[in-house]
């Protein structure tokens, strides 16, 4: 295991241990009367008037999707631009294959107009 | 006991106990926020492993997208709270079958005691430092390896991906048939004597 994650994982603890701590002390040091007006939900002061589980459009899920596409593209990138050094001719085909297949689904989104806001 | 094996044994027991917690809450959206803490656990987990990149893009893919798109998936539905009331008893007869298959498949494929690998490095506190200068880190040896014997396999990848992107814009993408855009060329090229004339013009 590498030694120097363990001031980290000191960290970690003491993050932990601090949010409890204040967590707690202002769970006892509150004056809590609550009656049913204090607690219930409400909305820029009034009752709310739907649930908060509106519907929205797809489209933000299309650019979650296409993000998470080139975040794991990047990560495939990152290992080869640490070790391009000792990579011989064959690496950097392979890295150039790879880019040529994702920029034809790169060219695939953008005429489709998937990005597009309308 | 080590330091390792009780750090082990207490992350381990965090993924169990809010493994558990994630099928049993009502609310959904509370059990994706166990789901991270449970990535995060599998995630040091890793690291201690000394596999500190493959924790790393754990976290990046996990946590970063895979629980946003979780999240996304839930919204969407738009589940209401009191559709989740179930009895677990008709559940518990698949659950534990599928649970002892998955448990016989471990231990038939990891034949080894996962303790043995944290005890042999109790004794190995000083750094050997022909080892530590000369070795690769282990985003070198990952890219050494990819990229040349698992070749294949990461033009295989590459085409996953492409099948993904093609497939998320199929599956969600429709085109409305009037839409205003912001044409350049068109407002560049508009011309003052065409685009202002008086009404009786049209009349004539």
């Amino acid at each position: 295991m590498f030694k120097e994650y363990s001031i980290l994982l000191t960290f970690i603890c003491l993050t932990f241990l601090l949010a409890t701590i204040v967590f707690i002390l202002s769970y006892i040091f509150s004056v809590q009367k609550a009656d049913a007006e204090k607690i219930s939900a409400y909305e820029c002061g009034f009752n709310p008037f739907d649930d908060a589980r509106t519907t929205f459009d797809i489209r933000f899920y299309l650019v979650a999707i296409l993000f998470l596409i080139f975040d794991l593209e990047v990560s495939f990138l990152y290992p080869w631009s640490v070790c391009i050094g000792y990579l011989n001719n064959q690496g950097f085909y392979v890295i150039c294959t790879f880019l040529f297949i994702l920029t034809i689904g790169f060219l695939y989104e953008w005429f489709k107009g998937a990005l597009d806001w309308e | 006991m080590s330091s390792e094996l009780v750090l082990f044994y207490c992350l381990a027991s965090i993924i169990i106990v809010s493994s558990y917690i994630v099928i049993s809450l009502k609310n959904s959206v509370f059990s994706i926020l166990f789901l991270v803490l449970i990535f995060l656990n599998a995630a040091a987990l890793i690291m201690m492993l000394e596999t500190e990149f493959l924790a790393i893009l754990f976290l990046i893919v996990y946590v970063g997208a895979i629980a946003v798109l979780f999240l996304f998936v839930i919204i969407i539905l738009n589940v209401k709270l009191s559709e989740f009331y179930y009895s677990i008893g008709q559940y518990i007869l698949i659950g534990s079958i599928l649970g002892i298959i998955f448990l016989v498949q471990t231990f038939l494929i990891l034949d080894t005691n996962i303790e043995f690998h944290f005890l042999d490095n109790i004794h190995n506190l000083y750094p050997e430092w022909n080892f530590e200068v000369y070795s690769q880190s282990n985003i070198e040896a990952l890219g050494s390896n990819l990229y040349t014997n698992y070749m294949y396999v990461f033009i295989l990848a590459a085409i996953i991906l492409l099948i993904a992107i093609i497939g998320a814009i199929v599956l969600t993408i429709h085109q409305r048939g009037y839409v205003k855009r912001q044409n350049i060329l068109n407002q560049v090229s508009r011309d003052f004597k065409d685009s202002v004339y008086y009404i009786n013009k049209i009349v004539k």
